[in-house]
């Protein structure tokens, strides 16, 4: 069969769905075996996603639409479906950086097993906010 | 002839069971509506869940496999024949084993109850078979965190099971829903199929992170259509009740007024009869 030349997206977390079946160009997802760039026809894969930002490009030259994933999980199939599945996931003008600040210096007082997730999915918003300035 | 008072005993109560069922039926209307929003939105979250294990399409090569099904019920009853179907369901699959390979077919076979209907129901029938019990469900429509607090029971249950099913009722419309099953499997299972190795670096660790975050994903898609079937089911059931009971009023009614004018005759006919004997 021929490669497919198109990427289908579904994004979806448990209370909404963001995405559903649409066709995009690319997206940018951050794995945690490190960030990376899905094309149409990439390889099968399976890969759990740490808190940063998703990227959706709908089509080439466009601009991208920025979410911050809490985590997750990004499958891509061999026909060329790609499933975004997020715990969370808002996108990113959402967020005020000097809330998210200030929730950052809360998590880390304390080294919980809870307040340490906090405290890292807080790092993750302060830096995604403060690259996208 | 039936006593005047027990008949108005009977119809006051059956008026009170008729105003009761009328509005447990505004309730669960309500809820229902809620439900099927919730649902809306889950379904693309259950369908991307179940693709990877579609495409992968996994086949247990053992002659009897350790098995496992989970009943997603609730606490709840007066709904209908919700519970009961997934409970006919599962005797039915665990009876045609023992038909077909004797009683000791199904001791590789455990049930997970989730909700209160199937314990009792399980209880009953199978209480070897029961491995674990969740309740107080059904009250507050379900959550992520619900599910996921049923998919670490099931994981972390030590009962090494090879292939599991999820049993829920798929919502179809408000009058009809449908017993479905889904399947689970376990990780030596995923990791041993010839599809799952055309994904790239997939290692132990990655499979097992996703196969837990998908059992709770499919859990908690399972548990919102099944609630969503509940309360339209619950909503219908309350709203024959209010209408047998409507028609129960209206006989009684007839039959209490017979009765009064029989009651009044036959005083008349007292008085006349004693007046005439004068």
């Amino acid at each position: 069969a021929a490669a497919p030349t198109s990427l289908t997206l579904n994004f979806a977390v448990p209370h909404a769905t963001i995405h559903r079946n649409a066709t995009i160009f690319q997206a940018n997802v951050p794995a945690v075996s490190g960030d990376m760039g899905i094309l149409a026809a990439h390889v099968p894969l399976v890969d759990q996603l740490k808190p940063g930002i998703v990227e959706i490009v709908q089509s080439a030259g466009a601009k991208a639409e920025k979410y911050f994933v809490s985590g997750g999980f990004v499958t891509v199939t061999p026909d060329s479906i790609i499933n975004i599945s997020a715990v969370e996931a808002a996108p990113l003008e959402h967020f005020d950086l000097e809330t998210a600040k200030r929730n950052l210096d809360e998590a880390q007082r304390s080294d919980s097993p809870v307040n340490r997730i906090e405290a890292e999915i807080y790092q993750a918003l302060v830096t995604a906010l403060t690259q996208s300035k | 002839m039936p006593n005047l008072k027990l008949i108005a005993m009977r119809l006051k109560s059956v008026t009170n069971i008729q105003k009761i069922t009328q509005s447990m039926k505004m309730v669960s209307a309500a809820k229902f509506a809620k439900a099927e929003r919730d649902l809306k939105a889950a379904r693309p979250l259950g369908i991307a869940a179940q693709q990877f294990y579609k495409s992968a399409d996994i086949q247990s090569d053992k002659e009897q496999p350790k098995e496992i099904f989970v009943a997603l019920t609730s606490d709840r009853g007066l709904a209908g024949a919700v519970h009961s179907n997934i409970n006919k369901n599962i005797r039915a699959q665990l009876e045609a084993k023992i038909a077909a390979g004797g009683p000791s077919a199904i001791d590789n076979c455990k049930i997970i109850c989730v909700g209160d209907k199937s314990r009792a129901f399980f209880s009953r029938f199978f209480p070897k078979q029961i491995l674990m019990v969740g309740n107080e469900i059904g009250r507050l429509p379900p959550t992520f965190n619900d599910a996921s607090k049923v998919a670490n029971a099931i994981l972390s249950s030590g009962y090494d099971y090879d292939t599991g099913k999820l049993l829920f009722n798929y919502y179809k419309s408000v009058v009809s829903n449908e017993t479905t099953e889904l399947p689970i499997y376990s990780q030596e299972l995923v990791l041993s199929s010839e599809n799952v190795s055309v994904y790239d670096s997939l290692d132990a660790d990655v499979v097992q992170s996703y196969m837990e975050y998908s059992l709770a994903s499919l859990i908690y898609y399972c548990m919102k259509e099944g609630a969503t079937s509940e309360q339209s089911s619950r909503m219908s059931a309350m709203d024959n009740s209010s209408k047998n009971a409507g028609e129960m009023i209206d006989k009684l009614r007839i039959t209490f007024n017979r009765t009064r004018q029989a009651v009044i005759t036959g005083e008349l006919i007292e008085i006349i009869s004693g007046a005439a004997a004068l």
